[in-house]
């Protein structure tokens, strides 16, 4: 732990707008270097995970809103993730919201959890991201108060200056958003670290404990199917043929279709990936109005299809 | 397709469903509750557990036709705002890590304390025994439910 700077190119990770809404809104990416022609969009719901991969609001009532992209599983980086920016940003943990990322496959390429990477890779980055927004705030009411940004101090975002006179982050937002990305911000000791290292609630834990959806399998879409997935029996057996007209005369079964045949396509190729490799195989599918009728179509009096053995 | 009457959460429902759907199903698809969670579908698990009439109940392998006409309670239902002394709990212990398993684990808690305010740490786990967190959170499940009957007491 130091105060030297990071490795990457701080020029290149970190971007701000003035939101149309009022607030400052910064850019900045945690795996990657920014590109140098983009700013984050004025407007939230033009957030685009492409540019940048998370995205930091601070309103002018000084409540501090922390998007991420990295999917929550479980290893807790929806709570740990925002707990890292918190700390150097310098803000009471309760003025903190995070909000899941949208999934965007098309603009964004590394939404996946995997290999204990997000805090690991994530931990640099976060905490420049908190300490330089940091100190664009500070800047930000230094120039306010004609005096040097180094005479001011800061706590769970407010400013003090030498006179006494505060002003909190929601009073400067505006102000900082306009002004450059500093490049000489100081990381924290960790000796007066607030929050990291300390224990903080899974910020989803209200949704849970009153049964709110939260997972992949409480979404809803007006109109959508069910759909239920029949696989080979054993790894390397492969579908040969199905008869679905059981499963079609079911009850709320709307179709029965294959899948697999992309992936299957991949092996062997150059380009096979993982996915492709441990699902190479045909499959069946039963769409449905309900999740019941899904399974029931799974599940016919006669052997449903013929599998091979390879 | 046969209808059913059904008390969920203290609310009446009218369901079209064939007899043979879990009620697992009838919360989460047809009425929306998806706080119920389905895990095995084999009862193995606990993950779908409410109470059906006081007793915990693993929803993915009640027929709706056998739910008909008895009181149901969900997560949902525990109480109206997350107090019940068993969400309490869960909130101060910061039970869950994914917390796919926990409304399984709380209907399972709730029960059990509802029959056993003051239970030993052994009964306590053998009335959670059937319910499985693959994220391992047992010691604090197990914490929780203390607490639990402690706020109760």
């Amino acid at each position: 732990m130091s105060k030297s700077s990071i490795q990457f190119s701080r020029r290149n990770f970190l971007r701000t707008s003035s939101l149309a809404s009022g607030g400052l809104l910064i850019g900045f990416n945690l795996f990657t270097a920014c590109k140098s022609d983009v700013k984050p969009p004025v407007d939230l719901a033009d957030l685009n995970y492409n540019d940048f991969n998370a995205f930091i609001k601070i309103a002018k009532n000084g409540a501090v809103t922390i998007f991420s992209p990295n999917p929550e599983i479980g290893q807790g980086v929806k709570t740990s993730m925002p707990m890292i920016i918190a700390e150097e940003l310098d803000v009471s943990w309760d003025n903190v919201y995070v909000q899941q990322g949208v999934l965007d496959t098309k603009n964004y390429t590394r939404q996946v959890a995997g290999g204990s990477q997000s805090i690991r890779f994530g931990w640099d980055a976060l905490r420049q991201t908190g300490a330089t927004a940091k100190q664009m705030l500070v800047n930000a009411a230094a120039a306010r108060w004609s005096v040097d940004a180094s005479e001011l101090t800061v706590s769970e975002g407010v400013i003090t200056n030498k006179a006494g006179e505060t002003l909190t982050y929601g009073d400067v937002v505006d102000e900082a958003a306009v002004l450059e990305v500093p490049e000489n911000a100081v990381l924290k000791e960790p000796k007066d670290y607030k929050i990291i290292g300390t224990d903080r609630r899974n910020v989803d834990i209200d949704k849970i404990v009153t049964g709110q959806p939260l997972f992949g399998i409480d979404y809803k879409e007006e109109g959508m199917l069910y759909a239920s997935v029949l696989r080979p029996p054993a790894f390397g057996q492969e579908l040969v043929s199905f008869d679905a007209t059981e499963a079609k005369a079911l009850p709320g079964v709307v179709d029965v279709i294959q899948i697999g045949d992309k992936a299957k396509a991949l092996l062997g190729g150059e380009k096979v990936n993982w996915t492709a490799q441990l699902s190479g195989s045909g499959k069946v599918v039963v769409l449905a109005k309900t999740t019941w009728d899904a399974f029931k179509g799974k599940k016919p009096s006669k052997p449903f299809g013929q599998m091979l053995h390879l | 397709m046969p209808t059913y009457q059904l008390t969920v959460n203290g609310k009446a429902h009218t369901v079209e469903a064939s007899e043979d759907t879990p009620l697992l199903w009838v919360l989460r698809d047809h009425l929306n509750m998806v706080g119920t969670k389905f895990g095995c579908g084999i009862a193995q698990c606990g993950a779908c557990t409410v109470h059906v009439d006081g007793n915990a109940t693993r929803s993915c392998s009640l027929p709706v036709a056998s739910a008909a006409g008895m009181s149901i309670t969900t997560i949902e239902g525990l109480s109206e705002d997350g107090s019940h002394p068993v969400q309490q709990a869960w909130k101060e212990v910061d039970v869950p890590q994914c917390g796919y398993c926990q409304a399984g684990q709380m209907m399972t808690a709730s029960a059990f304390l509802a029959k056993n305010p003051s239970p030993t740490e052994e009964e306590i786990k053998d009335a959670m025994n059937g319910n499985i967190c693959r994220c391992a959170a047992y010691n604090r499940i197990k914490k929780a439910v203390g607490v639990a009957a402690e706020k109760m007491a």
